[in-house]
C-alpha cells in the first residue's frame, strides 16, 4: 500500500504533459464590451502544452539577436542563412506551469499566461485566416522575450511589431510597465503580423525581403511596404472585428490607423513615392491605412467575410504580377478584381474616391469595368 | 680533673644526657591528612609456625599446638639432660624423621565480607549528563527562498520562503514535517499573476554526527499552488482591476541534504537544501532554520 502510495506521488510530482484539444484561461478582448478579460478559451492545435509546441508554431523564449540589414539585402541571402547569421544565442524550450480544476488548464505563473495567451492568439488568428480561405500559410517560430538589436543598437521592430519579415519570425517582446497591453495578447495586433507575413510569403515569395527592397526604385518599394502594412491592418481589423485595435497597443497616433473612419489620399503620399528613405524615411502607415479603410468600408457595409476572401485571394494573383512589378493601380485593380462581385462595383467607387488625389482614375481600375459613381468624401 | 669538668659542662648544655636515648623527632605541623578511604582489609594469611617438638622421656618426639605454651611443670625442669632452654628451641626439619607425623595448619578464619566497591565519581557524573543529552523531538522555525524554473526560460525566479520544521529521532535515523510557503508575482500594471505555494511534506533523514551532524534524506508530500490574476479591462485611467484565482495541488518529492549544530542544550541552528520534483519541474528551497530539540 505505501508502495502504490509512494509510486502515485512519485507520478504525480513528475507531472505530464498536455495535447488539445483542451480549455484553458488565457487573456482575451471582448469587442461587444471593449474590454479585455481573462476568459475561458479552447485549444485546438497544441501537441504539447508543456512546451507551446502546435501547428500555429512552436514558441521559444530568450536568446539574443542581432540583425542587419546590410546582410538582409545582400543578394543570395536566405531566411535559413539570416537566422543562422542573426541568432547569437539560441532561445530555449519554454517550461509551462499549469493546475488543472473543472478540466480547465489555468496558467500558474504570469510567464505562463503570458506565453499561453500569446500562442491561442496565434492560433485564433490563423484560424480566422484559414476560414477565408488561407491553409497554405506555414507556420513560423514563435520567439518570446528574445534581446532583438540591430546594427545600431536598437530594435528593429521599434513599434512593437510582432513580425521580423528577413529571418520569418515572430517577435513576441516581453511585457513592460509601460505598455498598455502586449501586442502578443492583442488578437488583432498577432493577425497584423500575420497579414505581413501573408505578404512576404504569398507576393514575394518567402525571400527575405520584397525584391523593390534590394532594386533602385524608390516608389516601387515604398508602394511595397504600404500595400503589407494597408493587408496588415484590414486583416487585423477583420480578424479581431474591431477596427480600434491599434488603441490597446499603439502608443504613437494609434487613432490616426483606427479604420472606422475615412482615410484619403493626398498629394503629399503621392510625392512622398519617389523620395529616397535617405533624404526623407518614407512612411507606409498613411498610404497603408487609405488601402486598408476601403477596404474595411466595404467589408463592414457588406459581408465582411467575402472581402476578405477576396483580399487573400489577391494576395497570389499579386505574386504572380510582382516580377513585372506592382504600382498603386496594379495593388488596386487586382484587390477589386477578386472582391466578390456583389461588392466589386462599390469597392471600385471607394477606390476612385479614395485615390483620386493620388491620380487613380477609371482607366487605371480595367477589373471595375465601368465610371465610377461620385462620391463626395475624399474630394 | 679538668676533662671531667668539661664533660660535665657539655652535659648540661646538651638537653640529652648521652646515657639516655635521644629524643623523638619533634612532631612537624602537617595539615590534617586527607581522608582517605580504607582500602579493603587485606586477607593476611596466617604464619604456619611449625610446632615445637617435645622429647618424650622415652625418647619419643611429640608436637605440640605452635600457639599453646608448652605445658610444661617445674617439675620437668629437674628431670635429667632436660633444661627449658632446649625445649623452647625449634628443632631443625632437617632433623625430624620421616615418620614424626605433623600436625594439621589451622584453617584459616573467613574472610570478612566486604562492601562492593563504590563507583567512582567521574562515573557518577558523566551517567546523567549523557542521558540529558539525548533529544528526541525537535522544532525549528524556517526561512529561505523557494527558486522555480522561469517558464520562459529565462533562468530561475526566487521567492521568500518561510515556514516550520518538526522531527522526532530515533537513533541515527529523524523523522519529520515540514512545512513552508512561498509567493511572489510579476507582470505589468495592465496584467499581473502573483502565485503562491504551500508544502507539506514528511521527510526521513539518516543522521551522521551529534551536536555537529550532517543529515541526509529525502520525503514527499504534497504543494498547495494559488495562483491570483489581475487584469485592468481596458487602458482607460478610471478602469477597475478585475481578479481570478486558481488553486490547485500537486504532488512533490524532496531530496535534501542538511546542516545541523547544536549550539547550547537544545538550541540549534539548520541550513538545508532540498530539490523538489512539482509538476515535472526541479526546484530549489534552501532554507535556514533556528528551533529548539527537546
Amino acid at each position: 500500500m505505501k508502495l502504490l502510495a509512494g509510486c502515485a506521488l512519485a507520478l504525480y510530482a513528475c507531472g505530464g504533459d498536455l495535447a488539445s484539444p483542451f480549455s484553458a484561461v488565457a487573456i482575451t478582448f471582448d469587442v461587444n464590451k471593449q474590454a479585455f478579460k481573462l476568459a475561458q478559451v479552447r485549444l485546438n492545435s497544441l501537441s504539447s502544452l508543456r512546451h507551446l509546441r502546435g501547428s500555429a508554431g512552436d514558441v521559444t523564449a530568450g536568446g539574443k539577436v542581432r540583425v542587419s540589414s546590410v546582410a538582409a539585402r545582400a543578394s543570395g541571402a536566405t531566411v535559413e542563412s539570416l537566422r543562422s547569421a542573426f541568432i547569437k544565442t539560441q532561445p530555449s524550450q519554454v517550461e509551462i506551469a499549469w493546475n488543472v480544476l473543472n478540466d480547465i488548464v489555468y496558467p500558474e505563473d504570469f510567464a505562463s499566461l503570458e506565453l499561453l495567451s500569446t500562442y491561442y492568439n496565434m492560433e485564433k488568428a490563423r484560424a480566422e485566416l484559414a476560414n477565408l480561405g488561407l491553409t497554405t500559410l506555414p507556420a513560423r517560430p514563435i520567439v518570446a522575450h528574445a534581446e532583438l538589436t540591430n546594427e545600431n543598437g536598437i530594435s528593429p521592430l521599434p513599434d512593437g511589431e510582432l513580425y521580423y519579415a528577413p529571418m520569418a519570425t515572430f517577435f513576441a517582446p516581453a511585457t513592460t510597465a509601460q505598455q498598455a497591453v502586449p501586442p502578443a495578447f492583442n488578437l488583432g495586433a498577432v493577425a497584423h503580423a500575420l497579414g505581413h507575413q501573408a505578404v512576404e510569403e504569398l507576393v514575394w515569395g518567402g525571400t527575405p525581403l520584397p525584391s523593390p527592397e534590394t532594386g533602385t526604385d524608390n516608389e516601387a518599394r515604398h508602394i511595397a511596404r504600404a500595400l503589407s502594412e494597408g493587408v496588415g491592418d484590414y486583416l487585423g481589423v477583420a480578424v479581431s472585428n474591431d477596427p480600434h485595435w491599434f488603441d490597446h497597443s499603439l502608443q504613437v497616433e494609434p487613432a490616426e490607423r483606427a479604420l472606422d473612419q475615412i482615410h484619403c489620399s493626398s498629394q503629399d503620399m503621392l510625392d512622398a513615392l519617389p523620395v529616397d528613405d535617405a533624404t526623407a524615411p518614407f512612411d507606409p502607415y498613411p498610404l497603408g491605412s487609405v488601402i486598408a479603410s476601403a477596404l474595411w468600408e466595404e467589408a463592414s457595409a457588406t459581408t465582411a467575410q467575402n472581402t476578405s476572401r477576396g483580399v487573400l485571394a489577391a494576395l497570389g494573383d499579386l505574386g504572380t504580377k510582382a516580377a513585372s512589378g506592382l504600382t498603386l493601380a496594379v495593388i488596386l485593380d487586382t484587390l477589386a478584381a477578386h472582391s466578390p462581385d456583389d461588392q466589386r462595383a462599390d469597392l471600385c467607387d471607394i477606390f476612385f474616391n479614395r485615390f483620386e488625389q493620388m491620380g487613380i482614375k477609371a482607366a487605371d481600375l480595367p477589373s471595375c469595368g465601368k465610371a465610377p459613381l461620385q462620391r463626395t468624401e475624399c474630394q | 680533673m679538668i676533662a671531667a669538668l668539661v664533660l660535665t659542662l657539655l652535659a648540661q648544655t646538651d638537653p640529652t644526657p648521652f646515657w639516655m636515648p635521644p629524643p623523638p623527632p619533634e612532631k612537624k605541623e602537617s595539615k590534617p591528612a586527607k581522608k582517605k578511604k580504607k582500602p579493603p582489609p587485606v586477607q593476611v594469611k596466617p604464619l604456619e609456625v611449625p610446632a615445637p617438638m617435645w622429647i618424650a622421656p622415652n625418647g619419643d618426639t611429640q608436637r605440640g599446638h605452635s600457639t599453646v605454651t608448652p605445658n610444661v611443670d617445674k617439675s620437668v625442669d629437674d628431670l635429667p639432660g632436660v633444661s627449658r632452654e632446649r625445649a623452647s628451641e625449634p628443632v631443625a626439619p632437617a632433623a625430624v624423621p620421616s615418620e614424626v607425623r605433623m600436625p594439621k595448619p589451622i584453617a584459616p578464619p573467613p574472610q570478612p565480607v566486604l562492601p562492593p566497591p563504590e563507583p567512582t565519581p567521574i562515573v557518577v557524573e558523566q551517567e546523567p549528563e549523557r542521558i540529558a543529552d539525548v533529544r528526541h523531538w525537535t522544532i525549528d522555525a524556517t526561512f529561505g527562498a523557494w527558486g522555480s524554473a522561469r517558464s520562459d526560460g529565462g533562468g530561475r525566479s526566487w521567492d521568500l520562503a518561510y515556514g516550520l520544521r518538526g522531527g522526532y529521532a530515533l537513533e541515527n535515523l529523524e523523522i519529520e514535517l515540514q512545512l513552508a510557503r512561498a509567493g511572489g508575482g510579476s507582470g505589468s500594471p495592465f496584467v499581473s499573476a502573483s502565485a503562491t505555494r504551500n508544502l507539506v511534506a514528511t521527510r526521513l533523514f539518516w543522521v551522521l554526527g551529534d551536536r555537529l551532524a550532517l543529515l541526509l534524506g529525502g520525503g514527499g508530500g504534497v504543494a498547495l499552488s494559488q495562483t491570483h490574476y489581475s487584469l485592468l479591462p481596458s487602458t482607460d485611467s478610471g478602469a477597475v482591476a478585475s481578479g481570478l484565482d486558481a488553486i490547485a495541488i500537486k504532488g512533490v518529492i524532496e531530496i535534501t541534504a542538511a546542516a545541523r549544530a547544536r549550539i547550547f542544550r537544545g538550541l540549534e541552528a539548520r541550513a538545508e537544501v532540498s530539490t523538489l520534483l512539482r509538476d515535472g519541474r526541479l526546484e530549489l528551497l534552501p532554507l535556514v532554520a533556528v528551533g529548539a530539540a527537546f
